[in-house]
């Protein structure tokens, strides 16, 4: 039973993450600003893992940043509410969002090579993640080995103590991410936030890296918010799915449903412009680029490059509407009740 | 407008209404520097239709008077007299364009080449590279002014002694510059591809490698732009530099040292001068640097 | 070392063929220890070859040693021993005959921003390989009008020409990278992951792209990648390669299918796609690559499945396994051939 099952019929289970109406904007020529998120909006159940699906300039990595309060200089939140068991993350004072870094939230980045200081042993870097740790605090440092090492099986990773004495440069990229996911998890966090943590892997290391974490979140029951541009690999991984474009979410629900009933004309023409490793199989490209930033379309952003489109969609950015009763929306009025497309 | 015009002069339009749009875009410190400089360099190229004055000529009479403003100047002599009588404005002028000369020719010739050996031992490498490198380190660790002081007195001062001595100084720095942005241009694989397909070496490093080092180039040639102002102030300054009566800024800082409590605008005005070259050749570098680095790594 | 050409056109001579080829790269030592010099082999005695109008795939991870030979194909890197051989002439030093290998084998890389020089207008990059050239496009109105060709070829406009690579986006950079390397007119062209750093919704119309000219202009790709996917959909054999060694070939359906190798099955496992679960990996393949002596023996055994159940492990310690021909015209390098490896699903 997954964790999408479990709160089907207990709606009124506060979530572990919320955010609601995320909207980042970034500075532009001549005093106008570019907006880069718009009325982002999204729920985690405690226990439930979410994909955030979307390819460059979706917004993906702007949304786990804006979570984590990590933005880079020139980028703004305008408005929106980051609920983290129910208190604003955007208001927190910089000691309370310090003390809930790692605790209440944590993250695991894309780069195994830059999140590691090139400079000091994984134990050092390890004890440095350890401050927020209660179990940790006047320990000696061999307890602290332990407790590292404790952490490292944890993330299954293969003789821990030799480990803890090497230098990020003398382990592998798969081994240098279990090491983040270590720390990562070292403060038992109810919300991990992963960014494309594996995209930089090679295949095997990534199925492999994933079976672990997947494993571990069915054991310690947190939440995870995984952002990929891969939809299979997400298919795997995650009980939930969202899928952005353009800085939109346009198309929300579980992930089985999601995937084998998309309703939104993106999703579909992603799912079958995949090249899949079958013999004589068909590639059907998605003609045209994603929209810039500067000059969004007014209505429907995916317009330009949709099959269905029509007259209407110009009119306005759609409504996100429901599918069916499991949660499952989109923003489209083609695919909608009464729409056009089947 | 017709047509006919539009389409011609349309080209030209646009170039210029984008020069405009740069220049707008500009930060404030950087258009005021920029105008600054103007006004050095010009002032300095046409200074003789804007003094009467010839600096070198003494007039022992009007000898130590203070700048118009003050009581006892005079209009004439709008920022006073030396010691001997010559108008410390007029030899501000074309003290002026000593120094910036040579500050010029200085980067001219030092990055010149500084890029050529710089160039050669980046990408050739080996011992080549290795005995180069070792020279410019040798070089670098010379303390400078000791360094430019003995070459300028072996060398006896002259202006065109003093823009080689200051050369001499400047191109191990240009040549490191270089050679440290060629290992990491060579790598790339634009660089790989033309070697693979058959160019030969003088053909890669012409059409592929100067290009792309250029613009660190032009940024470390900007902020070594003061240091060689300074160098040549300095040099002058203990008379190493510059031989009399022509004047440079440095030459001018030296002869009001001794005469400071009674001549404070002797020193003053050189010494502002210079000051304000640094800081306008100091910040353009900066903002060179900053705006080129980021789309150098163009995404 | 078996090298396998189609049945239907075993006369012919292969566009280009790669014979026991080994590239070593020497580990800088510190000047204390110059003696015992530490080799990095990145290519451990590769054989390939390419017929006209076939193209072959090279699938592996990173150290698989799938990069080097593809520099070794494109004439961009001199193996430290072997043969290379074109049209049936061996490649020496003779400057004439690399010159023309060069002209017939051309390369796309896998970064689009760094394959590109900023400083140059897209007209100069594309036409770069046909500088020197006498005959055809000697002119600078027939490099003009090549460049245009080209273009088209590969779906740009025109103005393309005289902009500068910044203002593309990566797919389309990609575009740029490929007429250049389709200006000179080769006869076999190696794409080194030529969408692994695209947009998902982006590479499939670079793959569209490719397949296309490849009908086009009947040119041969050598595709190097680890996206199974996009090989299969360009290629008639597919080799797969680990650690320097080609440990399996055959054709794409046999590979994805039925892999016999360990290593092949590994990887199909890890895949994502419909039926492959996270969990169906064993802990075993988690082990390090790095720490065995790869020249004896197999390079995989210390993360392989199949070495614990084979009546004499210690074959796999001792003796390299040879590439030897099994059914249907596939070639498998592993002691554990005709083990059976768990749940076969159909041919073999």
């Amino acid at each position: 039973m997954t964790a999408a099952d479990k709160y089907a019929d207990a709606p009124t289970e506060a979530p572990a993450l919320e955010v609601r109406n995320l909207c980042v904007s970034a500075s532009h020529k001549a005093g106008k600003r570019r907006q880069l998120l718009d009325a982002i909006s999204f729920k985690v159940m405690p226990g439930e893992a979410l994909g955030v699906v979307g390819e460059s300039g979706s917004g993906k990595s702007l949304t786990s940043l804006s979570i984590l309060r990590l933005l880079p200089l020139g980028l703004r939140i305008d408005t929106g509410e980051i609920l983290l068991d129910g208190v604003n993350v955007l208001d927190m004072a910089p000691r309370e969002l310090r003390a809930a870094r790692g605790r209440k939230f944590s993250m695991v980045l894309q780069d195994p090579m830059s999140s590691l200081d090139p400079c000091f042993q994984i134990r050092s870097q390890m004890r440095e993640a350890l401050w927020n740790v209660a179990s940790a605090s006047g320990a000696s440092g061999s307890e602290l080995d332990e407790i590292c090492e404790g952490l490292l099986r944890q993330v299954r990773m293969p003789e821990p103590d030799i480990v803890l004495g090497k230098y990020p440069h003398e382990l592998s990229g798969g081994m240098r991410q279990r090491v983040t996911s270590a720390i990562a998890l070292s403060g038992a966090p109810d919300v991990l936030i992963a960014d494309e943590p594996t995209t930089a892997l090679d295949v095997t290391s990534q199925a492999l890296y994933l079976s672990m974490l997947k494993q571990l979140q069915r054991d310690t029951g947190f939440s995870l918010v995984f952002v990929s541009h891969d939809l299979l690999l997400v298919k795997q991984l995650c009980d939930r799915l969202i899928v952005m474009y353009a800085g939109q979410v346009i198309e929300e629900g579980p992930i089985s449903e999601v995937l084998a009933n998309p309703a939104h004309p993106y999703t579909r023409a992603l799912l079958r412009s995949i090249p899949k490793p079958e013999v004589d199989a068909e590639l059907f490209p998605i003609e045209g680029y994603p929209p810039d930033p500067s000059a969004y379309p007014p209505g429907c952003r995916f317009a330009p490059r949709c099959p269905f489109a029509r007259e209407a969609c110009n009119a306005g950015i759609p409504r996100s509407t429901p599918r069916s009763p499991t949660g499952h929306v989109a923003r489209c009025i083609g695919s909608a009740d009464g729409g056009w497309v089947s | 407008m017709n047509t006919e015009i539009a389409s011609v002069g349309g080209g030209a339009f646009a170039i210029v209404r984008r020069m405009i749009d740069r220049i707008t875009e500009l930060p404030l410190s950087v258009i005021l520097c920029l105008l600054l400089l103007a006004i050095f360099v010009l002032s300095s190229i046409f200074a003789p239709l804007l003094v009467d004055q010839s600096p070198t000529y003494q007039d022992l009479i009007r000898r130590m008077q203070p700048p118009a403003w003050v009581e006892g100047g005079s209009v004439d002599y709008l920022l006073g007299t030396d010691r001997l009588g010559r108008d410390v404005f007029s030899r501000l002028l074309y003290g002026g364009r000593i120094s910036l000369a040579v500050a010029g020719l200085a980067i001219l010739f030092g990055a010149s080449v500084g890029t050529v050996i710089g160039l050669w031992a980046g990408y050739f490498g080996g011992i080549v590279d290795a005995v180069v490198m070792r020279a410019v380190d040798v070089l670098l660790a010379l303390p400078t002014l000791l360094v430019a002081i003995v070459l300028a007195v072996a060398v006896g001062p002259s202006f065109w002694n003093v823009v080689f001595v200051v050369s001499f100084l400047l191109w191990p720095k240009i040549a490191r510059q270089v050679r440290g942005e060629l290992l990491a241009v060579k790598e790339q694989d634009y660089v790989k591809y033309a070697e693979g397909i058959g160019r030969s070496s003088m053909s890669v490093m012409l059409r592929h490698l100067l290009p792309n080092v250029t613009p660190s180039l032009v940024v470390v040639s900007t902020l070594e732009l003061g240091h060689v102002v300074l160098l040549e102030a300095s040099l002058s300054f203990i008379g190493a530099g510059i031989p009399p009566p022509h004047p440079s800024w440095g030459v001018m800082v030296d002869e009001g040292r001794a005469l400071m409590a009674t001549g404070w605008w002797l020193s003053l005005f050189p010494g502002l001068a210079i000051m304000l070259t640094v800081l306008i050749f100091n910040t353009l570098g900066d903002w060179l640097r900053d705006t080129l680095d980021p789309r150098l790594k163009l995404r | 070392m078996g090298l396998v050409t189609a049945p239907s056109s075993a006369a012919a001579t292969p566009l280009i063929e790669l014979d026991q080829v080994v590239v070593d790269f020497e580990k800088r030592q510190p000047i204390f220890q110059r003696g015992r010099a530490e080799i990095l082999r990145a290519v451990d005695e590769v054989g390939l070859s390419i017929l006209a109008g076939e193209s072959l795939g090279l699938v592996g991870e990173s150290g698989s040693g799938k990069t080097t030979v593809g520099r070794v194909a494109a004439g961009m890197l001199t193996p430290t021993s072997g043969i290379v051989r074109s049209s049936g002439q061996v490649l020496g030093k003779d400057r004439g005959a690399l010159a023309s290998y060069r002209r017939r084998v051309q390369i796309v890389f896998q970064d689009p921003y760094s394959s590109l020089d900023p400083r140059m207008r897209v007209a100069s990059i594309i036409a770069e390989p046909l500088f020197g050239r006498e005959g055809k496009w000697s002119t600078r109105s027939a490099r003009k009008q090549r460049v245009e060709e080209l273009l088209g070829l590969v779906g740009l406009s025109p103005d393309s020409a005289t902009m500068y690579p910044h203002q593309f986006s990566g797919g389309q950079r990609q575009r740029i990278a490929l007429a250049r390397a389709l200006s000179s007119d080769p006869r076999l062209i190696v794409l080194d992951e030529p969408t692994s750093a695209l947009d998902v919704s982006i590479r499939a119309q670079i793959l569209k792209l490719l397949k296309d000219l490849q009908q086009r202009l009947n040119v041969s790709y050598l595709v190097i990648s680890h996206d199974l996917g996009s090989v299969a959909y360009l290629v008639s054999r597919v080799a797969v390669m680990y650690r320097g060694r080609i440990v399996e070939e055959g054709s794409p359906a046999q590979i994805y299918r039925s892999p016999q190798h360990p290593y092949s099955r590994l990887l199909l496992d890890s895949v994502p796609r419909e039926g492959t679960s996270l969990f169906a990996l064993n802990d075993i393949a988690a082990n390090e690559p790095e720490a065995i002596d790869v020249w004896r023996g197999c390079s995989f055994r210390n993360r392989c499945e199949l070495r614990g159940r084979l009546p004499e492990p210690s074959r796999c310690d001792d003796i390299r396994p040879q590439l030897l021909a099994a059914a249907n015209n596939r070639l498998v390098a592993c002691h554990g051939t005709g083990a059976r490896l768990g749940s076969d699903k159909g041919e073999n």
